[in-house]
């Protein structure tokens, strides 16, 4: 490859990270080491912290492969061979760098001078970091600790990513401490082994410092002892070493005074050092600019941790603000202090802001910086050409109090992943509630698929989602299709008055996704047609991973068809219907009566009527369909010598199967049981075969009244053929049902699927959707119901207007047409608009499956042709909502109902402004 | 342990010892006869014979002719294997451990204590070679030393002297992995500071022989009296040392967590014992499979080999049963048996039943208390299968060696038999007079008996208690509250 004669070149090395990016981007390279190491990742806002003063890039995109940074910029070609990850809400930095943690224990040994503890012997690759991970911390200084003068070797490690590219450098600096804490160390015992009379054990030595003179006494003697003439310790061996290599110093340094004994140190030794702590810093600030020191400033605690008293101690040390504001021009990292968690650290240095540093030194305080002191910047603290892909996935501004970590990734390989949360948070401009309600810079919280919360500010759970709309957008209630028919590809039929169409809803498809895209986030799903006796409607949502997600209620209303009807049978024609479910629901209130009576003389004690009750039922369906009637049956094969003629009589109840079989030389009918489904009856039949198993019929209807399949018996199979004779419904019809169970417990009675919509309708519970086509028809609807007194609303009613102040009265709902422009006498009116002014309730509807994707543009018509903005609003969301008796489940955006967002750029009905994000059950819509 | 430097110095002087006392003449020929014999190396051979002459196998197969003049011990229906071989004992001493942390100038000769029950017990649960070495509670250890669990005297016992050294990379106690690591750099810094220091020493002596004066500078007299140097030079504190870092001494290295595998490996590297490195590993060091594969040397796995952690984000618990691990990695471990002789981890089949019950094969299970044990200790042409030329150390079972059920009826060591069960007088106080006549017959019954007492209900339970053990175990989820039961039944 052509790149690679160019990066081996010495001279091109300044091109290396360009040639890599040039090869990145046509794709002409590499290996692929794992799934992961390889990316192009999009996000919302790409926060490089690079040196070259970009502040960010929003929206941006890193480009890794094999683990490193090849290109980092806005719009970038995305290499073929690249997986696109894709996090349109966020915000994406470098990992965190904490330059002060107590990760390491300090260690165990008594050596004031302690040169050769290496920090680095202390890190446990394998152990799981995730906990610190998702805090953002990606890399770590690992401390000797601070309780010795000279503690020993930090180390520079990663807490994650491939184990080969963990530990930075294992010997990132020399550890000095000038504090109180290192006065007074313990005595050095020495013990020689084996001892004996010739090699005497040793008094144990007595060790320095006891006093600040004393610290910078002991170590300038420490350093002047670069020769040892015995071998005395590996320690002062190291030291000599890594003074003679100039090793970085670290000094841990909190108060002034030892500052500046610290820089004067420095000066005389004229060598390189880096403070770290730093709580008096502003008693010396001056003198500190002056020595060009960096300093890792150590925040105070008290995020997770009681604080401690200080009573009336004077010289107690305080980090705070005052100490950051004197810092000014100083090379500046932040860390939490060491007896904080790591975790911590982004929110720890986030206050810092109050020091009123501008929150890009903030983030570089945490990043580039702290990378650059330490000497690692080669490789962390940036995203850079060239650098390790250690990327951090927030949920917003990396300073903001409710940001959390998403995702980290280490070397390209994600390290940490948050726990799935259910939460997501949108945040807006204008919330709108419903047209009483709407909030200004608001936000709304979605918990798995409801909301729980809206208002100024919500509850920002952990790992919530977080989707930043921004200051000018509009977040409305998902739209409402009153009538629609997505999914049904073009079949007009009607349906069946017991059929659920929910029970055809699957994953959304393409036609789905269009719709929910439009921002249209639910649809009241009807056939095109209305059976005779009612269809059933479905409120199911457009998008959804889960059959449960999509639907919102099974049965929303019943859609009857009169616009074709003599308004004069229109009563007719309803009542048969609402007498029945009348009937059927007065059974049920029945049932119910007698089983709240039994609870109650149950919770007393009383006797109860242990006998079981039965009740004839005379079940009238059945009739014209293609099982029930008599059956003249030939069998033949199987263990028969000769075909033999069997008489059935079936009666076919839903898909059930219920009959009787006269098998010959048998001494009684046999009772069958079984179902038919499709075209394939499958019956059991009821016969004691001594343990060979139950006889069954498997038999195909292959053309009208004509059956042919097997009679299995045990092994053997006998050939079965049946013709039907009479299509009469047979007498056994008449069955013993029971009505009370062993201990008097009543029986429910039996579900019946078509009038269940019907006895909900009586509960009022949901309503009757009628589809009146004539002022007259209108007419005689009112009237009906008016005796009933149940919900309803009417589809189309061209001529609503006659009747406008009746339905306004009584407070029913229009769902007006699709031709919303009406003309009497050659003046034309918006339906919606006039309804509404008038007082009717009015939805809109698409009467078509994925054209629903325009009912956007119907509300702003709407507004063009006068409607207000809010009515328009309305009749796609809370009109249509409290016309289904839905609104505590859709339509608005309050507590409890669903997580069905529309986020506009601006006001839906403006012209300019476009939908910019859709939410479904709490899921974005891609 | 109690350290006399005499004892030091007389064992220096002779350090390899190969005692043979006087109880050991074995009979000159011996074949075990009819038994179902299991090599571990090979087939198994349904009824065969093992031919044993002068301490050694001679023979082992289905057809094998036996001398005229051989004592034949008929073991059919029983089951005959390889001696069972513990990699890695810290007991049958006085103290396992020293106070001062690098002592590699012990032996633990001088604390092996051969009136331990221990030994006894060792030979009951048919494990006929030991190797007893230096705690994990060190920096650098002592030597170590095979022996196998007969003999008077240290001496007599032994199999091999002065196997490996034991180094520990986790901390010591009251230590922590940071000193740990200063300590082993500072002994190996010291040890070349001594050789420097000898080298200079040597050369100038040598010219004080022949009356010269010095006539070079620290470096090259350092460099001219390398070669002066005689192993006799070297004094006790450095003398195994040097033996280390020129390779020639196995070295055991204790690894507690998986971190410390790649520092182990580093640092036997670097000073040069690598090739003779064998690891003793802590549950958690499966985690570093990949480095331990790369490395491929010998691994020793404790007597847990369930490792157990929690999620640090959910919290769920998680159970990982070790040797599967190393199985599925192809890496030849041993394992080693619980010092808490109130579990039944004590037993070393029962550790390698565990394993087959977690997925690992029985030809590796068996070998991981046999034959891999004998390759880490070097002693793989000697111990740890059934084959002609090894010795003649054999258990006879009377049943199969994973069988929960099984007894050790007969141990051989050097062809000597070391134990019977009929004659073990400790089992005789435990189950009454004759526990080769605890039958199965007798068991049925006083089981009849019981069963018409209690209809049954106590046997029911029983069952069901040995069916739930036995699911969690195939599980990997046996609970320490589990073994807790277990232990106060014993």
């Amino acid at each position: 490859m052509r790149h690679n004669s160019y990066t081996t070149d010495r001279s091109f090395r300044k091109c290396q990270a360009l040639a890599l990016a040039v090869a990145a981007l046509f794709g002409g390279s590499v290996r692929a080491d794992g799934p992961q190491r390889s990316f192009a990742l999009k996000a919302g806002t790409v926060l490089p912290v690079a040196q070259d003063g970009i502040a960010s890039f929003s929206p941006g995109m890193v480009i890794v492969r094999d683990g490193k940074i090849v290109a980092v910029g806005v719009d970038l070609p995305v290499p073929a061979d690249l997986e696109v990850i894709d996090l349109p809400d966020a915000v994406v930095m470098p990992g965190l760098v904490a330059a002060s943690t107590s990760l390491a224990p300090e260690h165990e040994g008594d050596e004031s001078i302690a040169a050769g503890y290496r920090a680095v012997d202390s890190y446990l690759a394998y152990a799981d970091y995730r906990v610190t991970l998702a805090g953002g911390v990606t890399t770590v200084h690992l401390n000797p600790g601070r309780h010795r003068l000279v503690t020993g070797q930090g180390a520079v490690v990663k807490l994650g990513g491939p184990l080969d590219g963990r530990i930075l450098t294992p010997n990132a600096d020399l550890t000095v401490t000038f504090d109180e804490q290192v006065y007074h160390p313990p005595k050095d015992v020495n013990y020689q082994m084996p001892s004996s009379s010739d090699v005497a054990i040793p008094q144990p030595i007595r060790q320095r410092p006891d006093s600040r003179m004393g610290q910078v006494l002991a170590f300038e003697e420490a350093l002047a002892w670069s020769e040892p003439q015995e071998f005395a310790s590996m320690h002062l061996v190291s030291l000599a070493g890594l003074w003679q290599d100039r090793a970085t110093l670290r000094v841990q340094v909190d108060r002034g005074a030892d500052m500046t004994a610290a820089i004067e140190f420095l000066k005389r030794h004229k060598r390189r050092a880096y403070f770290v702590g730093g709580a008096q810093a502003d008693l010396v600030a001056d003198a500190i600019r002056a020595a060009g020191i960096p300093v890792v400033f150590e925040l105070g605690g008290g995020l997770r941790n009681r604080a401690e008293d200080i009573g009336f101690d004077p010289d107690a040390l305080q980090a705070d603000v005052d100490a950051l504001r004197s810092l000014d021009g100083v090379t500046l990292a932040l860390a939490a202090t060491t007896d904080a968690p790591v975790v911590d650290l982004r929110l720890a240095a986030s206050t810092a802001l109050r020091a009123d540093l501008s929150p890009s030194r903030v983030i570089a305080a945490l990043t580039r910086i702290p990378a650059e002191i330490m000497g690692v910047s080669d490789r962390v603290g940036s995203l850079e050409p060239g650098k390790d892909a250690d990327l951090l996935v927030l949920s917003g501004d990396p300073l903001a109090t409710s940001t959390h970590v998403h995702r980290v990734y280490i070397g390209g390989v994600t390290a940490f992943e948050a726990p799935e949360t259910n939460a997501l948070v949108v945040r807006g401009g204008t919330i709108w509630v419903n047209e009483d309600e709407q909030i200004t810079n608001g936000a709304v919280l979605i918990e798995d698929g409801k909301i729980t919360a809206v208002g100024k500010t919500v509850p920002h759970p952990p790992f919530a989602k977080f989707i930043d709309a921004g200051a000018g957008s509009f977040v409305a209630p998902g739209f409402i299709d009153a009538h629609g028919h997505l999914g049904l590809e073009g079949d007009s039929g009607s349906t069946a008055p017991d059929l659920k169409l929910s029970k055809t809803v699957g994953v959304p498809g393409v036609a789905a996704r269009r719709v929910a895209r439009a921002g249209v986030t639910t649809v009241m799903l009807s056939s095109y047609g209305a059976s005779g006796s009612g269809s059933q409607i479905a409120a199911i949502h457009t998008g959804g991973d889960s059959r449960e997600a999509r639907v919102v209620r099974e049965t929303a209303g019943v859609f009857f068809d009169v616009s074709k009807a003599d308004p004069a049978g229109i009563g007719n024609k309803l009542k048969g219907r609402y007498e029945a479910g009348k009937k059927y629901l007065e059974k049920w209130k029945k049932y119910e009566k007698e089983l709240a009576e039994w609870k109650e003389k149950k919770a007393k004690g009383e006797s109860l009527n242990g006998k079981p009750k039965t009740e004839e039922v005379e079940d009238e369906s059945g009739k014209g369909d293609p099982m029930t009637g008599t059956w003249s049956a030939t069998i033949s094969g199987g263990p028969l010598p000769e075909p033999q003629t069997v008489t059935m009589r079936l009666l076919l109840t839903g898909e059930d199967v219920e009959g009787r079989l006269a098998a010959p030389g048998a001494p009684q009918e046999l009772k069958v049981t079984g179902t038919f489904v499709g075209d394939h009856l499958s019956l059991e039949l009821d016969v004691d075969t001594g343990g060979q198993g139950t006889p069954r019929i498997e038999a195909d209807l292959v053309e009208e009244d004509k059956l042919v399949g097997k009679i299995v018996v045990a092994s053997m199979d006998i050939d079965f053929e049946a013709e039907r004779t009479d299509k009469e419904a047979v007498e056994f019809k008449v069955t013993k049902r029971r009505t009370r169970g062993k201990d008097g417990r009543p029986l429910p009675p039996k579900t019946d699927e078509a009038l269940e919509p019907i006895r909900s309708i009586l509960e009022k519970k949901i309503p009757a959707l009628i589809k009146v086509d004539a002022p007259a028809q209108i007419a005689a609807v009112i009237k009906f119901m008016d005796k009933w007194e149940t919900p309803y609303l009417l589809l189309d009613a061209p001529g609503a207007r006659a009747h406008a102040e009746a339905l306004a009265e009584k407070g029913v709902g229009v769902v007006v047409p699709k031709d919303v422009i009406r003309w009497e006498r050659h003046e034309s009116y918006h339906q919606a608009d006039d309804l509404s002014r008038q007082g009717v309730a009015v939805a809109f509807q698409s009467d078509a499956e994925d054209a629903a994707r325009v009912l956007p543009l119907v509300g702003l018509y709407a507004v063009e042709r006068g409607l207000s903005a809010d009515a328009a609003l309305a009749a796609l969301t809370t009109q249509p909502a409290k016309m289904f008796m839905l609104e505590d489940e859709i339509g608005s955006l309050k507590p409890g109902c669903q997580g069905d967002l529309a986020i506009f750029s601006g006001h839906p009905f403006e012209t300019g402004s476009y939908i910019k994000r859709v939410i479904v059950h709490g899921e974005a819509v891609r | 342990m109690r350290t006399t430097f005499l004892g030091v110095a007389v064992l220096l002087a002779t350090p390899f010892i190969v005692a043979t006392p006087s109880w050991a003449v074995p009979p000159v020929k011996l074949a075990l006869q009819g038994g179902k014999i299991i090599p571990v190396v090979g087939k198994v051979i349904d009824k065969g014979t093992v031919l044993i002459e002068h301490g050694k196998i001679t023979a082992v197969g289905a057809d094998v002719e036996i001398p005229y003049d051989a004592m034949v011990v008929d073991v059919s229906g029983k089951v005959v294997m390889p001696g069972m071989i513990d990699a890695h004992s810290q007991r049958g001493m006085d103290v396992s451990n020293e106070n001062a942390p690098v002592t590699p100038f012990l032996n633990v000769y001088d604390s092996i204590d051969p009136s331990k029950l221990y030994f006894e017990d060792a030979l009951r649960d048919g494990i006929t070679s030991i190797h007893i070495t230096h705690g994990h509670n060190t920096v650098i250890g002592g030597l170590s030393r095979l022996i196998h669990p007969i003999g008077m005297t240290p001496e007599e016992m032994t199999q091999a002297a002065d196997v490996a050294l034991k180094i520990s990379v986790a901390p010591k106690r009251g230590s922590d992995r940071m000193v740990q690591f200063a300590t082993l750099r500072e002994t190996f810094l010291e040890l070349d500071d001594y050789l420097e220091k000898l080298a200079e020493k040597k050369y100038e002596e040598s010219l004080e022989e022949k009356d010269e004066k010095i006539d070079v500078g620290p470096e090259e007299a350092q460099k001219r009296g390398k070669e002066l140097i005689k192993f006799e030079d070297y004094d006790d504190k450095h003398a195994n040392l040097i033996k280390l870092t020129r390779g020639e001494l196995t070295t055991f290295v204790y690894c507690d967590r998986a971190g410390d595998v790649g520092r182990a490996i580093a640092l036997a590297k670097k000073h040069g014992f690598f090739d003779r490195m064998v690891f003793v590993l802590g549950t958690h060091c499966y985690k570093a499979i990949a480095e331990l594969k790369k490395a491929e040397r010998p691994v020793v796995l404790g007597p847990e080999l369930v490792h157990r952690e929690r999620d640090s984000l959910t919290g769920k618990l998680v159970e990982t049963f070790v040797p599967k691990v190393f199985a599925d990695a192809r890496l030849r471990f041993s394992l080693l048996p619980s010092p808490n002789t109130s579990l039944a981890e004590r037993y070393l089949n029962y550790q390698a039943a565990r394993c087959v019950r977690g997925g690992v094969s029985r030809s590796r299970a068996l070998k991981a208390i046999t034959l891999y044990p004998a390759k880490a200790l070097g002693m793989d042409k000697k111990l740890g299968s059934l084959e002609a030329g090894k010795l003649a150390n054999i258990v006879v079972l009377s049943g199969d060696p994973l069988d929960f059920s099984t007894w050790v009826e007969q141990v051989y060591i050097k062809g000597i038999k070391a134990y019977e069960r009929s004659e073990d007088v400790r089992l005789k106080q435990l189950f009454g007079d004759d526990p080769a006549e605890v039958s199965e017959e007798a068991n049925g019954d006083a089981d009849k008996k019981a069963e018409e007492k209690t209809n049954g209900k106590a046997d029911e339970k029983a069952g069901d208690a040995a069916a739930g053990s036995d699911k969690t175990d195939a599980t990997t989820k046996d609970t320490p509250a589990d073994k807790g039961e277990s232990d106060s039944n014993n």
